[in-house]
Formats: C-alpha cells, structure tokens, sequence
C-alpha cells in the first residue's frame, strides 16, 4: 500500500474499482502515514479514526453490493477546518471555536458524503483564514513537507501541506485572497480557486462574504478537476450560489487536449519584487505554451498596485460585520472572568481571538467608522470595479492569463511575524482574482536550487474552469513535477 | 493620501476588543501604518464608474423559503456549544 499513498486520484479509485485494494485499506494507508509523519508537518488539527474507517466500510460494502457512487467513493478527502461536518469538531483555527461540535454538515460535506468521500481529518488554517503561512493558527504551525523549517503558505496550510506528504489525497481549502493558491503553490501541488459562486458556502465559516470561496487540491490537475465535478453547483441555502451550466471537467480536459489558446502576460505581475527564480520558472512555462503553439501577447493590468489596499479595506470591513457573531453568548468561548453581559462581550473576543483576527476586526471597524466610510470603503467598491474592468479587457483579447502565482517560495517561519504589511504583500498576485470574482488555477512549474516548489497561475474568464483546467493539465502532462515527493 | 489619525482606544470600543498597553500601542502603529498604506486607493481614478459589491449579480437567485425544519436532536444540539445551559436554556450574566 506504500506506493499508494503518493498515488494519482486516477490509480486510486481504479484500484477500488478493480477490487485491487478495499476503501478500509487504502484508508488506513494515510491514516498509518498521518501518524507516521504528521509530528513533523503538523498538518492536521484532529481526527477521527472511528468515523473514517466506518465511511470506508460503508464504501466498500456499496461497492461489493456494485452500487459504487462514482470515482470519489472510498477515497480519502481531508477538510479544510472551516466546513461544518455533523459531529465533528471546527476550530477555524482559532480558541474562539476550540470546542465547537458541527450541528450540521455543510453543503459540500454533504456533497462529499454523497460522492462515497472517506472523510479524513480536520487541517490547520490560519485563525478564520486570515494569512498566508499557517503562523496565525492559534494551535500549531505547519511546516512545509519541503523543508520543515519554512511554511506551507496558507491560510489552507494543512490542506496543501497533507496531500504534498501524502497524508490525504485530496483536499479543501478556502480562498478568500489566495488561501488556496499560495499553499499549493508553496508546497508543489494543484489548487483551483473557482469563480465566486461556482460552490456553496453554506456551512463554511465566513471571513469577507464576497471573497470567500471554496477549492478543491490534489496532486494533479484531473484530481482537482474530478473534485470540483462533486463540489459544483447551486445551493438553495447560499443565494450567491450560481445558477450555471456545470460542464464534464474531465471529459472538457480531455476533449481539449491539443487546444490551441491565446495567453496574456500581464506585464505588471513580473516587475519588483519578483524572485528571479520564480521569474525564470514561469517564463520558462509561457515558453513552452508557445511550443505548444498557443499565441502568447503581452498585456496590461494597470490597477494591480490598488489590489493589496482595496483588498484589505473591502476584506476587513467584511470581517468586523462578520466575526461579530463571536460575542461569548451561544457557542463560542466564553471569558471565566466576565461578570457582567459587556465583560462577556469584551473579554470572550479579546482572549478568544488572536492578534491577526483583531487587527483585521479593527482595520475593518476602521474603514467602516463615521468619517472614514466614503474614503475608504465607498472608494475601494469602485476600484473593485476598475479591477472587474480591467480584467474583462484583457479577457476580449485572450482566453487566460498566465502569473506567478506566489513572488517567492516558500519564507523561513518566524520571517514576516513582525511586520504585517509584509506578510500581505505576498498575496499580491492572488487577491486581485478574488475581488473580481474569477476562476484561477496554480500548478507546479518548477523547483529553486534549494529544492522549493515554484507554482504558476492562469486566471481564467468568469466559469471557465474548464479553460484553466486544460491548459493546466497540457503544462502538466510534459512536467510531472507534481509526482516529486519531499523526503519526509 | 488621506492623512488620519487612528483612535485605536475609540475602535477598541467599537469591535468590542480590550487590550493592554503594549498591544494597544503595536495595535496603534501597525495600524496606522497599515491605514497609510491603504489610503493609496485615492490616487485612483474612479470617475464615473459604479461601485461593486459582489462579483456577479444572480438577480434569479432568492433566498429559499424559510420554512422551519425538525431537528432531530432538539435542542441537545446546542449543548456541547452552549458556554453555560440550564434546564435547556443558555445562561447568560444578568442584563439589568
């Protein structure tokens, strides 16, 4: 079962299918691997074994009864420790929640569950999914498989870090400004941010409503693809849940294979600040599209300088209103020293929430608060649209843009604490996606001198996952750099 | 450039946070560091254009009908959460 463990969401549910191995011993392969490596990556929050392994026995009695649900049914899936799984504990990284039981599943739980999905644990996140390294947790840093000293990126750290150490073989995160590129990009594997309203958020824990979306990673790109065709869909319990046509992704990856397309370079996302390393990794990317025959033309996005400000003005007022749910009443910590009803409001989220979480409460209280509302938070809505704009005229001219999806690789933990400001700027080329609403996609293209992943980003037109996916897939066929395992 | 002051003592009010001395002073200048940084959004040109909300508008889209539905669990469901429950109710420190 070994070499199992590192294999292809392909490999896997053909070897359930073909009775090779049963869902209760795949399962209990990434268990034996979680306990085996996690005290170093620290990737997962908690887990259930009990529960895991009775999902695997009810999978393979479905599948002896030949009642199998498709090509998820008995495959381990990790989560992201934001969705709402009945029964089971949700932290969102944070004491606030640190004793919280799910009343309910989420609809992409329930999604999963339907799929034959083995649930496999709960992954560490930075607290509410604010940060890009996983130092914001309020339990544990997760180290990067790569090189433990460094971080995996976040705030999906757990999620991307698991399947690159092959604790699971895939995951949800969450994207709110990169939260799932950035890990994925950082620890060498696949993850797609999918447009905004492509999968339900019912269940998962809000951080700024109009960002947050769910994604799915995987090592390879047909993995992500094959999670997002059970994730997708509207939701009548999340009105922001389109209505759209949800294509066959693996049949679309597939029938577009030899697809010529027309790639952007917006030339703005490779000036100051890039590493040269990352800079030659992509650049060496785009070149092979153009063997491929796609046309490449450089383009320009010029409001990408107002993406980090607008971002953190529109992301943190979204916060405060929020996260003021958490108010030590009805399900979350509570102060032991409030003695009265304002103490239990005051003391419950001042030692309940940790120092990232409340400097983005009070940034967002900020750009909200008499005075300030029209200069910040009204101006960020229209420079919100200047970005939409920019976007859908780059996008009248090619079918995708093609990025770094991280300026560097993976930082030293400890390396940006101190300076906030700092540790925003890396979600530079991320968030710009998120504030326009659309799919985007990072994948291995490369690895540093020093043996560090480098990813790149392809920002696709509203709902063209498909797009994405495909020419993913095409960079990924001729690169299999995502089938290099760190030495753990 | 907006050039503010933050009144980190009057935002704490506001988000209901406390803080001790040292935090309220690293809170005070990250912030306004942070705020500095922010108000580059003023140099943008932004004359005649809407301001956006959300990514996509589904004006089909409705919220479903709120119809109640039975719990199985009653309210047990609330009780491993409930910082404090009595008799099936959660307690909370006297209001008046």
């Amino acid at each position: 079962m070994e070499n199992l463990i590192f294999g292809t969401l392909e490999q896997l549910s053909e070897g359930l299918e073909k009775k090779q191995f049963s869902s209760v011993e795949l399962t209990k392969a990434f268990i034996g691997r979680t306990h085996a490596v996690d005290k170093f990556v620290k990737a997962f929050l908690s887990f259930d074994e009990k529960k895991t392994l009775t999902e695997a026995e009810a999978s393979d009695a479905r599948r002896s009864r030949g009642q199998s649900l498709g090509r998820l049914d008995g495959v381990p899936v990790g989560l992201k420790d934001i969705f709402a799984e009945k029964g089971q504990r949700l932290t969102c990284g944070s004491r606030m929640l640190e004793h919280f039981v799910s009343p309910y599943d989420a609809t992409v739980v329930k999604k999963l569950k339907d799929a034959g999905a083995v649930l496999w644990g709960r992954l560490n996140m930075d607290e509410f999914a604010m940060g890009s390294s996983s130092e914001n947790s309020a339990f544990q840093v997760t180290s990067n498989p790569w090189d433990l000293d460094k971080i995996p990126g976040g705030s999906s750290s757990g999620s991307a870090a698991a399947v690159v150490a092959g604790e699971v073989p895939l995951a949800l995160g969450t994207d709110t400004g990169g939260s799932v590129r950035q890990p994925a990009s950082l620890c060498g594997i696949v993850g797609l941010k999918p447009s905004y309203g492509r999968i339900s958020r019912y269940g998962m824990v809000a951080y700024a409503s109009s960002l947050d979306q769910a994604g799915p990673l995987a090592r390879t790109t047909r993995g992500v693809a094959a999670l997002l065709q059970v994730l997708a869909g509207a939701d009548p319990k999340d009105s922001t849940c389109a209505r759209v046509h949800i294509p066959d992704y693996l049949a679309a990856v597939q029938s577009n294979e030899g697809k010529k397309w027309t790639l952007g370079v917006p030339e703005e996302y490779f000036g100051e600040g890039l590493a040269s390393e990352v800079k030659s990794s992509v650049e060496k990317a785009i070149h092979f599209y153009e063997t491929q025959g796609y046309v490449v033309k450089p383009i320009h996005l010029t409001s990408l300088e107002y993406a980090i400000p607008i971002y953190y003005i529109i992301a943190t007022a979204e916060a405060s209103s929020n996260l003021a749910r958490y108010d030590g009443i009805r399900y979350t910590y509570r102060s032991p020293r409030a003695k009265d009803i304002d103490e239990v409001y005051d003391q419950s989220r001042s030692e309940g929430f940790g120092e990232e979480v409340k400097r983005r409460i009070l940034l967002g209280t900020y750009v909200l608060s008499s005075g300030y509302y029209d200069a910040f938070y009204g101006k960020a809505q229209k420079v919100r649209r200047l970005i939409y704009n920019d976007f859908m005229r780059a996008f009248a001219e090619v079918d995708a843009l093609v990025t770094p999806t991280s300026p560097v690789p993976a930082f030293k933990k400890g390396e940006k604490t101190s300076n906030p400001l700092a540790m925003y700027l890396s979600d530079i080329y991320t968030i710009s996606v998120n504030l326009a609403g659309l799919p985007a996609i990072s994948f291995p293209c490369g690895f540093t001198n020093n043996g560090l992943p480098i990813g790149c980003q392809l920002i696709g037109k509203p709902w063209e996952e498909t797009t994405l996916l495909s020419m993913a897939y095409a960079f990924e066929k001729h690169h299999p750099f995502n089938l290099k395992i760190p030495n753990l | 450039m907006i050039h503010s002051e933050v009144d980190i003592d009057h935002l704490a009010k506001l988000a209901r946070i406390e803080f001790d001395e040292r935090e309220r002073e690293i809170f005070s200048n990250q912030l306004q560091n942070i705020v500095g940084y922010c108000s580059k959004v003023c140099e943008a040109d932004v004359e005649n254009l809407e301001p956006m909300v959300h990514s996509f508008s589904h004006e089909d889209n409705f919220w479903a009908e709120d119809v109640p539905e039975h719990c199985e669990d009653g309210v047990d469901f609330l009780s491993p959460n409930a910082p404090e429950m009595k008799e099936g109710q959660i307690v909370v420190p006297r209001v008046l």
